[in-house]
């Protein structure tokens, strides 16, 4: 009985900050919103995903996560494949006239390649995974419309996923 | 019971973007005008920050005293993101196996972002979740330009993915130096890797007149070298950092950090007049430039008006317009 109580005031507490957060971020955003209408400003964008081998083989992704931001990334490509070995994930932005706006090639999250060390030496190693994460990041003027990862495995390519922007 | 559940998904919505302190090692200029380099602490609890602040400082130390970050460390803004874990330490599942395990006792504490030995079954691969990190970097500092994960256990180790993971141990900063030159230069291993095809220093070129380092060659020992394990491909050095651990770069590796360097950061920090001024040609226009200096300096300027150069190595100049009236 106690312990539902505490839990009832803790929620209550933490419902109030919250809605006075979220009111705060209301009126910053009726703000934004009216500067973002005078101009586009740049805008930093992460997208996160989760891709599982299915049991045909086949590489299913999903985007678990997107966060965006106001800014420039100077060093865009972090996190661009350093390793080309004969399976990557190539990635397309699309701009509004459904052009190709950029490409960039990341390692294939499946098969990951990890670097290792003794105190002397270093070797590689390609991982063999079932589920694995990645992300990918862009900046955005306002004139990205489509996003698609297209899969490379020994010079075939399958497109494994889309979005629309 | 209900508010329970709302309560406990209320702590998830607001664990998930987490924020932390981000506290400056190393500032030379504002986030937009300098390369930031984020290192992220984990299994540190609330009570080892200090620590991590520590051993922050002693990888930040190590990677800005060896070329070409010793020349360039105007350049950079470092920051370390205390990130809290609930409990101390790296996970060691004891999976390895190139090792007979456990070499260190079996643990698995609650740190934030999932840090662990024995990844890919190798003992001293430390690794986590490039999600986790990524989710906290964008929530924290979304700007990032290079980033890398410490975690809190003296065990030497450290691994190289898209973001370097290294221990607190003394000889793991080295591991992030070399990584650096993966995952910022793009340069490729100069030990024999299969993966990595045509890169700043590895080639298929064996002409001294078209290769990649041509420019490089008989100097400092760059050279062309064959990769014993397959002889098609060479290297420019034989005892450079992405070759063998505790080394110095290159010249041919210098130079591509260098380049990047320049890349994302251009020497000139700011001018005047800005590109929005209106002159007018009938009185002395003043121009200045700031540039980020290399230690020691190796930048040269040149001020040239209709192709002829009027000034060398100033920050400012003043323009007469009888010198536009001339021209």
């Amino acid at each position: 009985m106690i312990i539902n109580k505490t839990i009832k005031i803790l929620f209550c507490s933490l419902l109030n900050v919250i809605i006075a957060c979220t009111n705060q971020s209301a009126i910053h955003s009726s703000i934004e919103n009216q500067r973002i209408n005078d101009e586009i400003k740049p805008q930093m964008v992460y997208l996160f995903f989760e891709v599982q081998k299915s049991v045909d083989g086949k590489d299913i992704v999903q985007l678990t996560d997107k966060k965006v931001s106001e800014g420039f990334f100077k060093n865009e490509d972090f996190g661009t494949a350093k390793d080309i070995t004969n399976s990557f994930y190539k990635i397309i932005l699309f701009d509004k006239n459904d052009q190709i706006f950029k490409t960039s090639i990341i390692d294939n999250p499946l098969s990951p390649v990890f670097e290792s060390y003794t105190e002397s030496s270093m070797e590689k190693q390609i991982g063999n995974l079932s589920i694995a994460e990645f992300f990918y990041r862009y900046n955005d003027s306002g004139n990205i419309s489509k996003f698609e990862i297209h899969k490379f495995e020994n010079d075939r390519s399958t497109l494994i996923f889309t979005l629309k922007l | 019971m209900k508010y329970f559940y709302l309560l406990c998904f209320l702590f998830f919505n607001i664990a998930n973007a987490q924020l932390f302190d981000l506290i400056p090692l190393l500032e030379n200029g504002t986030k937009d005008k300098r390369i930031n380099l984020v290192i992220l602490g984990d299994g540190y609890t609330a009570s080892e920050q200090s620590t991590f602040l520590a051993d922050a400082t002693f990888v930040l130390d190590y990677l800005m005293n060896k070329q070409p970050y010793s020349n360039y460390k105007n350049y950079f803004n470092v920051y370390a993101l205390k990130v809290i874990s609930l409990e101390s330490g790296i996970k060691h599942p004891g999976t390895a196996s190139d090792v007979t395990e456990p070499v260190i006792p079996i643990s698995n504490p609650n740190n934030y972002l999932s840090t662990s030995y024995d990844t890919s079954g190798t003992h001293r691969c430390i690794y986590g979740s490039v999600n986790k990190v990524t989710q906290t970097l964008a929530a924290n500092m979304p700007e990032f330009d290079i980033a890398l994960v410490l975690g809190n256990d003296t065990e030497y180790g450290g691994c190289g993915g898209t973001y370097a993971f290294l221990s607190r141990n003394e000889q793991a900063p080295d591991v992030a130096y070399h990584e650096l030159g993966h995952s910022f230069g793009k340069l490729a291993d100069e030990y024999w890797f299969s993966g990595s095809g045509e890169s700043p220093n590895k080639t298929k070129t064996l002409d001294p007149e078209t290769i990649r380092w041509k420019n490089w060659l008989n100097t400092g020992n760059v050279g062309i070298y064959q990769f014993t394990e397959n002889t098609a491909w060479y290297r420019p050095h034989q005892n450079c950092e992405m070759r063998y651990l505790n080394r110095q770069f290159c010249n041919v590796c210098k130079e591509t950090l260098v380049e990047k360097i320049h890349t994302v950061k251009n020497p000139i920090d700011s001018y005047l007049p800005s590109n929005s001024t209106a002159i007018t040609t009938n009185q002395a226009i003043d121009l200045s430039v700031n540039l980020i200096f290399p230690i020691p300096n190796t930048l040269k300027n040149e001020w040239k008006l209709n192709n002829a150069n009027v000034a060398t190595d100033v920050s400012n100049i003043t323009i007469q317009p009888s010198q536009l009236r001339n021209k």
